[in-house]
């Protein structure tokens, strides 16, 4: 495992050659914490992105659950008003799309599941991983007599030490996951975009539900002309439908708005994520955070 | 009022693009024949808008199968991508578990130990010698060794 940033800080260490005994331990937690500032928290942003790709992934998934609901209104919406029909059986067609549906959900749910390891493993806490060495570390003195200076000293050195190399090993896995996925994510984010507004999928079938629910009032409306009160109930019964309606398409929008806004950042993370230092990192993701949190309430309005 | 017979569509469209184009195509011819039965109400006869609003409905059961058979084929395309996907899930949660494992090593605490005996002598290179021992053992245990 390749650790300049070791080199760097044993270099340091070795220049202080004119140092008594007791110099070396005094300059110890000074070392642990030039050590623990290089660069600890550079996954953070990773972390951030990946919250935000999980929470509007997650915040999808009742669109799926919508494809049969979308068939089965327009279905139940055939029948004449006041037909007052108590069946809740799912006709066979819609029962097709939510088969085919469920499908399209689990891979969603595969990407999910990948932001989410993603988001754990940068987030993942090396202080906690310093802290539980400092037990070991505890136990493993025992054997060994040093005074209470010198123990905390070794301690700071210590932690700083697995710290920066858990750290670099964590940061080492999140690039190489990140490279790794990035083509076969792009194509499952496009497959669930495709779902939301390919030919014939959702936006249509939402689009054919208004369509068919606006027919229907006008049909009824053509058999009961002259009924004032009746048109005004079918226009209050219209609008509400047509905002629900409205609040489902915008939630897909904003969905498709939220995975591009994904596919993007993670496209540029695995491009860059060999080269770029901390800052430039926050500079690369920060805006697709930006992008994707404010369309995560739109998304949950929906449904 | 005439029963339109409902048909499974009688084309496999192997690709979600086909069928979702033939599906949308239905839709649209439907909301056509509706806006034709709607805009002409007074010229049809009862019997005559029945029909129309049958065939309709039959090609928005045809349409919602299509959709059906374009969400099936989406998601059979992407299988190989899923598979990818999870194991790099799977990749970066043995990385987690291997970083949890780090936390507990005593065999890392031990060569700390080693190291501030280093250090107490005052001997700089055995103190080199102990950080590369101690970064060695760390980096041996994060490799799951």
């Amino acid at each position: 495992m390749k650790l300049p940033f070791l080199d760097k800080a044993l270099s340091r260490f070795r220049s202080i050659n004119s140092l008594s005994l007791v110099r070396p331990l005094m300059v110890m937690p000074a070392l642990a914490c030039f050590l623990l500032s290089t660069g600890c928290d550079s996954n953070s942003t990773v972390a951030d992105f990946s919250a935000s790709a999980k929470t509007a992934v997650s915040a999808g998934g009742p669109i799926f659950a919508d494809f049969a609901g979308t068939c089965g209104r327009e279905v139940a919406d055939r029948q004449s008003f006041g037909g007052f029909s108590t069946d809740q059986t799912l006709p066979a067609e819609c029962q097709a799309i939510d088969q085919k549906a469920q499908g399209i959900e689990a891979a969603s749910k595969v990407v999910l599941a990948y932001f989410d390891a993603l988001n754990s493993l940068a987030s993942y806490n090396t202080a906690t991983t310093g802290s539980n060495f400092n037990q070991a570390l505890t136990d493993a003195n025992q054997f060994a007599q040093f005074d209470a200076d010198r123990k905390a000293a070794l301690g700071a050195l210590g932690q700083a030490i697995l710290t920066i190399t858990t750290s670099g090993y964590q940061t080492k896995h999140l690039r190489d996951d990140v490279v790794k996925t990035d083509p076969h994510l792009q194509i499952v984010l496009a497959a669930l975009e495709e779902s939301v507004t390919g030919g014939g999928l959702y936006l249509d079938m939402l689009a054919n539900e208004k369509s068919k629910l606006a027919a229907r009032s006008k049909e009824f409306l053509l058999e009961n002309p002259n009924s004032p009160a009746v048109t005004l109930l079918l226009d209050q019964k219209w609008n509400a439908d047509r905002r629900s309606l409205l609040a489902k398409e915008n939630a897909a929008r904003a969905y498709v708005a939220a995975l591009k806004a994904i596919a993007d950042g993670h496209s540029n993370l695995a491009k860059q994520a060999k080269t770029i230092n901390e800052k430039q990192l926050i500079a690369v993701l920060q805006p697709y955070v930006d992008q994707v949190v404010p369309l995560i309430p739109t998304i949950r309005n929906g449904f | 009022m005439t029963t339109a017979t409902v048909l499974q569509p009688a084309i496999a469209p192997t690709a979600a693009n086909n069928s979702g184009s033939l599906a949308q195509q239905f839709y649209t011819l439907s909301q056509a024949l509706d806006d034709f039965r709607l805009a002409h109400w007074s010229e049809l006869s009862p019997d005559q808008r029945g029909q129309l609003k049958d065939e309709a409905q039959a090609l928005d059961t045809r349409a919602h199968y299509l959709t059906a058979d374009a969400i099936g084929a989406l998601t059979a395309s992407i299988q190989p991508e899923l598979a990818a996907i999870t194991n790099a899930t799977n990749d970066a949660q043995k990385t987690l578990d291997n970083l949890n494992k780090l936390g507990n090593a005593v065999a890392i605490a031990t060569a700390a130990v080693a190291l501030g005996a280093a250090v107490a002598t005052g001997n700089l290179a055995s103190v080199s010698t102990a950080v590369v021992a101690l970064t060695d053992t760390v980096a041996s245990a994060a490799a799951g060794g």
